[in-house]
């Protein structure tokens, strides 16, 4: 297999190296023009992100890996030894299960993540619309789009939540049926409550309260998601109304003590309640932990979950790549009967030519015959023709994609006296 | 038990038990859901199967016998959760449903198979034993919820999420079955109590005796009615609901087993 990638991720180079080396996107259609005026490379897509910086190739012969190597090179005007030792090189089979497991994520920082999956979908795109993209090219990153559908779909490498925010959303998903026309109060100003009440609003929770220090705060904060904005000490009556609290202020001292916590659990009548603690030092009493429907979690027990996803992630890798491997033989396959197909086409014509000279002759030795014995004559050369060669046709397509699959189509080109037309 | 019915009862142990292990596998592999799900319904057909062979075989309903009691228990038990799974998707109830189930079977295996006292075709028969299986049908799946709801609640809890944690559906969801199923039980409860004690007043000429049995039952009524009363009056959700269901399912386990067993003079079944 011609197939080729040359690059470099986020485990061969660090991010100052792969700044220097990526494509914005206003440089790409530029990009692509020098590459297709390269010789030797016939089709070509750039996948450049943040993580990654790679050139798929489907080369002539000549440039090869160092044509690519020196693409990139000319293309971002850095010399090549600054950047060759972290460059890696894959071909044929191999390139084509990296892309896949690029596709997958299987090869990202965020194992699993699904962003790539839009990356390489963007990529393909732009390939295509610059006229690099050939009859391979758009087999391998149709092909590489599927699997990553696949892998997303039939195994959980996607599933469980690898973000300390989004771990919060997953466990309160745990306690509530569902999140819609749920309220949330935010404690604090911090980022990361922000972003959590921000997952949270994305997943159906409707009311937002914001509680600060300051009123003012408060009000800016609320602005964003359109909530209310509450000062500190009208907090503990909220605690009674909503659903779930994340406290992410910058207090030195317990803010939510347990008593507090109590008295708003006695009047919301076992409607459960959930509290994310994500400020260090900790803003609620750990003791809250005991009281019934209560469920606290802190910054550590967050991480914690994280942690525990991501294990599960790297379980669910090996699936994915049982994925790859089956679709990596798939691709191989169609590959090598693309060779079948010239062979064959020289086998029909040679057939076809034997078979109308042949039928001239004879014809031309009978010319007494009528219209419709020339006809019945000629149809019957052409059923004989085809009945021969079925069976060989049908088979030089399986065994060309079989494992020695060039030997097989050497073979019946010797046999047939062929020489196949490109 | 003549040998057709006999063979029917194994084969319907053996897809329990292979319905069993299709749960557990979907545990870790989730395209296995519709094996796990499609080996739950062929099990339940083969239960069928079974029952309606021993009915034909002796010609009168099958819960007569202790042991046949709990072959119709659990068909009934199976009927409930397949209805539920339909409507609600609770796959993951499938492995507490199926091996229950599975096990319950085994168990039964040594049980009596002979007639009780009762006259098996009288009206009141039938009417007292088919709806007091289909309220206890309610019951243990109520159960199973509250089951599923502690065991999740505890994972929360410690902060230690084991093996279908991912599974499990949320608590709220599984809190809000089990007390909609113990609202169906519960009325259902009443009426055996009440249609029990009518036929009792038939059979034997008297409404209320004090027996074993029948304060057992008192027990298990009382028990899911203060269930209901705690849920309403003192906000009694979760945990606490769902230990009160898991003493309530308990009971009418004692109830039936041991009280029936051992205890009960005059029942000797249901």
């Amino acid at each position: 297999m011609n197939i080729l990638v040359v690059g470099l991720n986020h485990r061969t180079a660090p991010v100052e190296l792969r700044e220097k080396l990526a494509f914005t996107s206003n440089v790409l259609t530029e990009a692509y023009a020098a590459l297709k005026a390269r010789p030797g490379v016939r089709e070509g897509v750039i996948l450049s992100t943040c993580n990654r910086c790679e050139v798929y190739a489907v080369d002539g012969g000549e440039g090869g890996q160092d044509g690519i190597a020196g693409f990139l090179a000319v293309q971002h005007g850095l010399p090549l030894d600054r950047f060759a030792s972290s460059l890696y090189t894959y071909r044929g089979r191999d390139a084509v299960a990296h892309l896949f497991r690029v596709t997958c994520g299987l090869d990202s920082m965020l194992l699993g993540e699904t962003q790539i999956l839009g990356q390489v979908r963007d990529a393909y795109a732009l390939a295509r619309e610059c006229g690099t993209l050939g009859k391979i090219t758009f087999a391998l990153f149709e092909q590489a789009l599927n699997v990553g559908k696949r892998a997303h779909s039939e195994t959980a490498i996607s599933q469980n939540a690898v973000s300390v925010s989004y771990a919060a959303v997953e466990l309160a998903k745990k306690v509530f049926s569902s999140l819609d026309g749920r309220s949330v109060m935010i404690i604090g100003a911090g980022e990361m409550g922000k972003l959590t009440a921000r997952h949270l609003v994305s997943s159906g929770v409707r009311e937002v309260i914001v509680a600060n220090r300051t009123l003012e705060k408060a009000t800016e904060v609320a602005r964003q998601f359109g909530g209310t904005a509450v000062e500190l000490k009208d907090a503990l009556r909220w605690l009674q109304v909503v659903d779930v609290v994340i406290s992410s202020t910058g207090a030195p001292h317990i803010l939510l003590r347990k008593e507090t916590i109590q008295e708003a659990m006695r009047a919301r009548r076992g409607r459960p309640l959930f509290l994310f603690d994500i400020a260090v030092p900790r803003d609620i009493d750990p003791a809250v932990q005991q009281l019934h429907n209560v469920f606290l979690y802190d910054i550590d027990d967050l991480q914690a979950v994280v942690e525990a996803n991501l294990r599960e992630r790297q379980h669910e890798a090996r699936n994915v790549e049982r994925i790859i491997e089956e679709e990596v033989r798939k691709f191989e396959a169609w590959f090598s009967s693309l060779d079948a197909v010239p062979l064959i086409r020289s086998l029909r014509d040679k057939a076809e030519a034997i078979r109308r000279a042949e039928l001239e002759r004879a014809l031309a030795r009978l010319p007494e015959l009528t219209n419709r014995e020339r006809q019945v004559i000629e149809a019957m050369t052409a059923t004989m023709v085809n009945k021969i060669l079925n069976d060989p046709t049908q088979n030089i397509k399986e065994l060309a994609s079989s494992r020695d699959g060039s030997l097989y189509l050497e073979t019946a080109g010797r046999l047939f006296n062929l020489r196949p037309t490109k | 038990m003549a040998n057709v019915s006999w063979a029917l009862f194994m084969l319907m142990i053996v897809t329990y038990g292979a319905a069993t292990a299709a749960q557990v596998g979907y545990l870790r592999v989730a395209d296995w859901d519709r094996r796990a799900t499609a080996a739950a319904r062929l099990a339940w057909a083969v239960h069928t199967v079974a029952l309606a062979a021993r009915w034909l075989e002796t010609g009168r309903p099958p819960f007569i016998s202790l042991f046949e009691s709990f072959l119709f228990m659990t068909w009934v038990f199976m009927l409930n959760y397949l209805l539920l799974d339909f409507f609600f998707k609770l796959r993951v109830a499938a492995l507490f449903v199926v091996s229950l189930t599975f096990w319950v079977l085994v168990a039964a295996l040594p049980l009596p198979k002979g007639a009780s006292g009762l006259n098996p075709l009288a009206l009141g028969t039938w009417v007292h034993a088919s709806i007091a299986f289909l309220g206890y049908g309610c019951l243990a799946l109520a159960f199973i919820m509250s089951a599923m709801y502690l065991l999740q609640e505890k994972q929360l809890r410690d902060k230690r999420y084991v093996l279908f944690f991912h599974r499990l559906p949320p608590l709220e969801m599984l809190d809000g079955l089990a007390y909609r199923l113990v609202l169906v039980g519960l009325p259902l409860l009443t009426l055996t109590l009440l249609s029990g004690s009518l036929w009792a007043r038939v059979e034997w000429g008297r409404m209320w005796g004090w027996d074993w049995k029948e304060a057992w039952t008192l027990l298990v009524w009382f028990i899911y009615t203060t269930y209901v009363f705690a849920r309403h009056r003192l906000g009694w959700r979760g945990r606490k609901a769902g230990l009160l269901a898991t003493v309530g399912f308990f009971a009418i386990i004692f109830n039936y087993v041991v009280v029936n067993l051992y205890l009960s003079g005059l029942h000797r079944n249901f």
